[in-house]
């Protein structure tokens, strides 16, 4: 379909004796958005700064549309400059000695673009962002939203030929972060522009990527198409990363090409069958069983003939207006289950969770764990 | 009135016994022990004396060491600054009221000019109090004074030195036998003068030619384009490299260490015209009612004594008029003591820097130089 | 509810009372230290009698400022020999500046203590030795080049305009990254990236952004540097005076060392500058007045250096080079001439000894002068820091009605050059009551040395002040702490970097200077520079020198300490 535009190929970068991007490897194509999505300290922003060049890997390359652009190893670097990049920083560093104008123009300025031609594109890509009025105002008496803006503008006024987005929306009040996530997926889809996009917030990855990379510690632990990433996480992080898990613990009794089942202590206990298992498991394991809460149903008693149903205590109902959240007990694990408001359940009943096979996940557990 | 007739008879001769110093000599003997004694505990309760002296190393160095040993109790506090400065230190702190200084020792030009006029001086001859001080025998020529009052600055020093220098690769000491040789045009941008608008040798040379030569001859001299500097040592450098041919104004002090290392810097033989004689920096003022009036006692005989002009000859490198204390050596370093080589006439013929010659010599030169130099 | 509103209007009038309070002690402290012995100058400008006689008040020392033959002349070089400087030297500055404290530099901790060390030199022995390298007749440096088939003429002599200019460069640049470093490293490295990915390489993205972002500092340091290139004087006076070239301070200087001095003609002719000088305060203040950045805030904030990549090493060589050329060529020289007979002369008998270092070692007076050094230094620095942070943090962070004034204050020692204002604060403090039992003792020294070092130290301090956001500091406010506390526990920790240069750098000055101690010490306060000013005087050049070697390690030794502990505590917060 579209083609292949960026490649980056065993990234490591080291600050110390650590590792801060240990081999990461992504691809890009052409008009898509990848976003970078993980905890902060997770090597997201470093990865980013070395697809624009203020940091150089310390071993692998980056290609674009088959053009070295860096390589340890070929010792190969092209400075930011000559990138043909464009960046929306988390702080928007928008310069506060010229006005939004002169901001925007800076770019074209530098490259001897005719003043007329300025003029045009400046006020053309103002218009784009909404700030077609705020040509002669100063910097410094900007909003974050528009300093956002102007940062935006900035960016997009050379045409480049990737957009790169470190946290832009971080600084901003969650309305305003709401709105701009829109528009930008608007304007993204309009200018067709490739984009990588890094966030520590998942729900703006979801939006707004076409691939996610999910990453921790340096790594790159998934990537894939934003449902895939939420449906089929390929490790535990990303499952707990990625959406609301509910964890249990338990021992994988039998492991079938089909499926598996898990033995879970606790008041009463059961076997679970589930069909997304870890690859790594083996049979007598002692494993975590995550849960996707929204696959859950909620049952006064024990459906006959049905597997996967897990008995637990209602200890606490709590009325949020659109939903009642149920904090519920099996055993050890406590957890949280938001029902809708018409059930009639109350404190300290029994009650039933009936869980798919297909959303229950099987990981290997982590020595040391002790949850 | 009876008794009025005695208390006058009686005045008068406490008056004539205190003036003439051959009253009744054991019994002066006698006094002038106890009145020493006295003055030392009254000084050790005083604790320091505050003494204004020329900028010299050497010189704070060896008056603080020998002081410090003869006199254990009364510490010498040492005020060591450029002349001009320091006399117009005390003057302002003498007039806002704030005692601090006893005694200021140096040329005379700063001291005339700024402390006279302020009458901020003591008489000095009430704190002699050892008759080695005290006795004009053991000066040459007695005792002299700088003030046209003879009693508020003293002069213990009396020398002549070869104040003109030269570089003996550049120039032959027959090339220049008169002042006026100065003027020829070979010597154009050669010649290096001590700055004669601040006080020092620069000033007395300077004021000397007007003296001798009239200010006339200065205007010549000026268009030679001298090197004019504040800095002694500079302008011995200047010397020693051959960047002049010819200094005024700096001492041999100063070329002590060209000569030690055997460059071509040497004295010219005294031109025609002859040089200027001076007490240098050896004038002694007090500044008046001292903070410490029995220390200051203590220290002006020591100063005038045969130990402090061996020490103030030997630091500055120039010669008292103290006949006991020896200063043939000072020949070695171009200075010829009045009192080995001159009459009493002899140096106040060519002195420049008495009161009297302050006025009438330096004061016109002065100006001239202010209006000459650029 | 009643009780709450009446604890509100209780507790809001005592805060604003505290900020007023502190900013009327402030002026009223500064004013007393700056107007009275301005004010002083100004007076004795049209008093014309001579020392000593009663006082006649009149116009002829105005008369000779401006008449006085060579006015002109030395006005022309005053300003041609400071602009050039300044222009030559900003430029190196900026450069040094952003290279130290935004790059990858290797060694910049080790290369920007050089530049500082270079600011610290005392101006004369390094004159001397330039003298000794660039002299036209036997300066080495001339005598080797003409070992050269084609070179027929000395190529440089120091004793010329461009000598005077070259002289001053170790200075010049030194304060220049002195002011710029901390200044450049808070700058958001993210303004610099963003230009970079715009398209524009490290030079461009220099002069482009961060040059006009960090005008203030810039102009601060112009000013500063400028103020302080006109009153320079040792060197003129050195270099300049042999060969005609008069400045306006050497001018100064002649008329004060005349006898009896021409204090009136010498103060009128300061007058004249502290006009030019506030000139420039007020284009200054214009200029800021319009544009003041906060460009630190509490989010987003990065330093990340900037990687020179190739060019890594090759300014790494090139700013060692001349840090070697600005620190290590001269110290060495000084210490060469320790051990001389005679200062720079290497081809005599015996041109070697010990006897120097001897000599001072056996001066009992050396183990005083180090400790009233120490005294007067640590004392000075100590109150300095204190005392210019309040000062620039009421002008910088308060909304006071009188801290324009304040700020204006402040400046106003700058204006007097350093004979001048010696002679300015002796008659203040002779002549003030409230002074009168602390006169002669090393406290004056201190307030001495701290009203000197103030302009510096304020605009420093205030520089780096209105770099900072007021996010930081609002939220400390907000959540509970009152005013003094936001101070000590906010403010202090975060520019605790520029608090040290400020601290160091009065003790620095304090341990150096010579013409302020020189009228306010007295024989028991002596410090070392006033040793070094003996032997000088006495035109004992080489123990000048031991001691200015002295002078030299003790600087050191606080820029380490100060580096040590500056560094320790950066890393903990």
């Amino acid at each position: 379909m579209s083609r292949l535009f960026l490649q980056a190929r065993n990234l490591v970068k080291r600050f110390g004796p650590t590792a801060a991007v240990n081999n990461v490897s992504f691809e890009v194509k052409k008009g898509e958005v990848l976003t970078l999505l993980g905890p902060s300290g997770c090597g997201k922003t470093t990865t980013l700064r070395m697809v624009a060049g203020f940091e150089q890997p310390d071993e692998g390359e980056i290609e674009i549309e088959n053009t070295v652009i860096v390589s340890a190893a070929k010792r190969i670097f092209v400075p930011p400059e000559k990138r043909r990049m464009g960046m929306v920083f988390q702080s928007y560093a928008v310069w506060p000695h010229m006005t939004v104008f002169e901001n925007v123009a800076y770019p074209l300025k530098r490259r001897g673009v005719k003043k007329a031609a300025i003029q045009e594109k400046v006020s053309q890509v103002l218009e784009l962002v909404g700030l077609g009025k705020m040509e002669s105002r100063p910097a410094t008496l900007l909003s974050g939203g528009q300093q956002q803006r102007v940062a935006l503008a900035r960016a997009l006024v050379y045409s480049p030929q990737i957009l790169l987005l470190d946290e832009p929306l971080s600084n901003l009040d969650a309305k305003l972060r709401e709105q701009m996530r829109v528009e930008l997926k608007e304007l993204q889809k309009r200018l067709s522009i490739t984009v990588i996009f890094v966030t520590h917030d998942q729900i703006e990855a979801m939006t707004l990527s076409d691939q996610l990379a999910v990453m921790n510690l340096g790594e790159i632990h998934q990537i894939a198409p934003p449902r895939e990433i939420y449906e089929r996480p390929r490790t535990r992080f990303v499952q707990e990363f990625i959406g609301r898990v509910i964890w249990l613990e338990g021992r994988l009794a039998e492991l079938a090409p089909g499926g598996a089942s898990v033995e879970i202590a606790g008041d009463e206990p059961l076997s679970i069958f589930s069909r997304r298992i870890s690859e790594d498991v083996k049979k007598g394991d002692d494993v975590i069983v995550g849960i996707r809460p929204e696959s859950i149903t909620l049952a006064k008693e024990k459906i006959a003939g049905e597997s996967n149903q897990l008995p637990c205590l209602l200890e606490k109902r709590l009325f949020l207006g659109d939903r009642i959240e149920c904090h519920l007990r099996y055993g050890n694990a406590r957890f949280t289950l938001a029902t809708p408001i018409t059930e009639s359940f109350s404190n300290g009943q029994k009650v039933c969770l009936c869980l798919p096979p297909d959303s229950v996940f099987i990981w290997t557990k982590p020595t040391g764990l002790t949850e | 009135m009876r008794y009025f007739h005695v208390a006058l008879r009686i005045a008068c001769l406490a008056l004539v016994s205190a003036l003439l110093p051959s009253g009744s000599a054991r019994a002066a003997q006698a006094g002038w022990q106890e009145e020493w004694s006295k003055t030392v505990e009254a000084a050790k309760k005083e604790g320091k004396v505050v003494v204004s002296i020329p900028a010299s190393a050497d010189l704070r160095k060896g008056m603080e060491e020998s002081f410090g040993r003869r006199f254990p109790g009364i510490q010498l506090e040492l005020f060591a600054a450029r002349g001009g400065e320091a006399t117009r230190r005390i003057v302002d702190e003498y007039k806002a009221g704030v005692r601090y200084f006893d005694i200021h020792l140096g040329g005379t030009t700063s001291v005339v000019l700024e402390f006279l006029p302020e009458n901020m001086l003591d008489p000095i001859e009430p704190y002699f109090v050892l008759p080695e001080v005290k006795d004009p025998k053991n000066w040459w020529a007695g005792h002299m004074w700088i003030d046209k009052a003879r009693k508020y600055v003293y002069g213990f020093q009396a020398y002549t030195f070869a104040n003109v220098w030269y570089n003996a690769s550049l120039l032959k000491p027959e090339e220049v036998l008169s002042y006026d040789d100065f003027l020829n045009p070979k010597w154009t941008g050669k010649i290096g003068i001590l700055d004669p608008r601040t006080p020092g040798a620069g000033d007395s040379t300077w004021s000397y030619l007007y003296m001798v030569k009239g200010e006339e001859f200065l205007k010549k001299l000026v268009a030679q384009k001298m090197l004019v500097d504040r800095n002694q040592r500079q302008l011995a450098e200047a010397l020693a490299r051959g960047k002049v041919a010819l200094t005024l104004g700096i001492t041999e002090y100063t070329f002590l260490p060209y000569l030690q290392a055997g460059l071509p810097v040497k004295p010219l033989p005294t031109p025609r015209e002859g040089t200027y004689t001076t007490g240098g920096s050896g004038h002694l003022t007090i500044i008046k009612n001292p903070p410490h009036p029995n220390a200051t006692k203590v220290y002006v005989n020591w100063l005038l004594g045969k130990e402090g002009q061996e020490i103030f000859s030997k630091g500055l490198g120039q010669g008292t008029r103290r006949l006991d204390v020896d200063t043939k050596w000072l020949k070695e370093v171009g200075v010829m003591a009045a009192k080995d080589f001159l009459t009493p006439e002899q140096f106040l013929a060519r002195e420049n820097q008495s009161e009297e010659k302050v006025e009438t010599v330096r004061k016109p030169a002065l100006a001239i130089s202010k209006k000459l130099f650029r | 509810m009643i009780h709450e509103s009446t604890l509100n209007t209780k507790a809001r009038p005592i805060r604003v009372d505290l900020a007023f309070l502190l900013t009327t002690l402030l002026l009223a402290l500064v004013a007393f230290a700056v107007l009275l012995p301005l004010g002083i100058l100004i007076v004795n400008s049209f008093q014309v009698a001579r020392p000593g006689a009663p006082a006649v008040f009149g116009l002829e020392g105005w008369r000779e400022a401006v008449t006085s033959p060579g006015i002109l002349s030395a006005v022309e070089y005053t300003f041609s020999l400071a602009i050039i400087r300044q222009i030559v030297a900003l430029f190196v500055g900026i450069i040094l500046a952003w290279l130290i404290a935004r790059t990858d530099l290797p060694a910049k901790g080790w290369l920007e203590f050089a530049f500082w060390l270079s600011f610290f030199f005392p101006a004369l022995p390094l004159t001397l030795g330039w003298i000794l390298l660039l002299d036209p007749k036997f300066g080495l440096i001339n005598q080797w080049l003409m070992n050269l088939p084609f070179v027929h003429e000395p190529p440089f002599n120091i004793y010329s305009f461009w000598g005077i200019v070259w002289a001053h460069m170790t200075g010049s640049i030194g304060v220049k990254v002195l002011l710029l470093t901390p200044a450049f490293r808070n700058l958001n490295a993210e303004l610099e990236e963003s230009s970079r990915i715009a398209g524009v390489g490290p030079l461009g993205t220099l002069f482009h952004v961060v040059v006009p972002v960090m005008m203030p500092a810039i102009l601060v340091a112009t000013i500063l540097g400028l103020i302080r290139s006109l009153e320079a004087f040792e060197i003129e006076l050195i270099l300049g005076v042999p060969v005609g070239i008069n400045v306006y301070s050497t001018k100064i200087y002649e008329f004060v060392s005349h006898s009896p001095p021409h204090f009136s003609t010498a103060t009128a002719l300061s007058t004249i500058f502290l006009a030019v000088l506030l000139l420039l305060v007020a284009l200054q203040r214009l200029y800021l007045g319009r544009r003041i950045y906060t460009t630190l805030t509490g989010r987003g904030f990065s330093t990340r250096p900037i990687a020179l990549g190739r060019w890594r090493y090759p300014a790494f060589i090139l700013v060692a080079a001349l840090g070697l050329v600005v620190t290590v060529v001269p110290s060495l020289f000084l210490l060469l001439g320790t051990f001389m007979k005679l200062f720079g002369h290497f081809d005599i008998r015996g041109a070697w000894t010990l006897d120097n270092w001897r000599h001072i070692f056996n001066d009992p007076v050396l183990l005083r002068s180090l400790w009233n050094t120490l005294a007067v230094g640590m004392g000075a620095g100590l109150a300095g820091a204190v005392l210019f942070s309040l000062i620039a943090y009421v002008i910088a962070r308060t909304q006071v009605a009188g801290r324009w004034l304040l700020d204006f204050l402040s400046w106003l020692p700058w204006s007097i050059p350093g004979v001048l204002l010696s002679v300015a604060l002796f008659w203040t403090f002779l002549q003030t009551p409230v002074f009168r039992p602390i006169y002669g003792t090393i406290y004056l020294l201190i307030i001495a040395m701290v009203i000197k070092g103030m302009p510096i130290g304020v605009q420093l301090i205030k520089s780096v002040l209105m770099q900072l956001g007021n996010e930081m500091e609002e939220a400390a406010r907000i959540s509970g702490g009152n005013w003094l506390s936001t101070y000590c526990r906010i403010v202090v920790p975060l520019i605790y970097p520029a608090l040290l240069t400020v601290g160091l750098v009065t003790f620095i000055s304090a341990a150096r200077d010579i013409s302020t101690v020189v009228l306010l010490g007295r024989g028991e306060s002596r410090t070392l520079s006033l040793l070094m000013l003996d032997y000088t005087v006495g035109a004992d050049f080489e123990k000048a020198t031991v001691v200015a070697v002295m002078i030299v390690a003790l600087v050191t030794l606080a820029a380490l300490v100060a580096r040590a502990v500056g560094g320790q505590i950066s890393v903990r917060s």
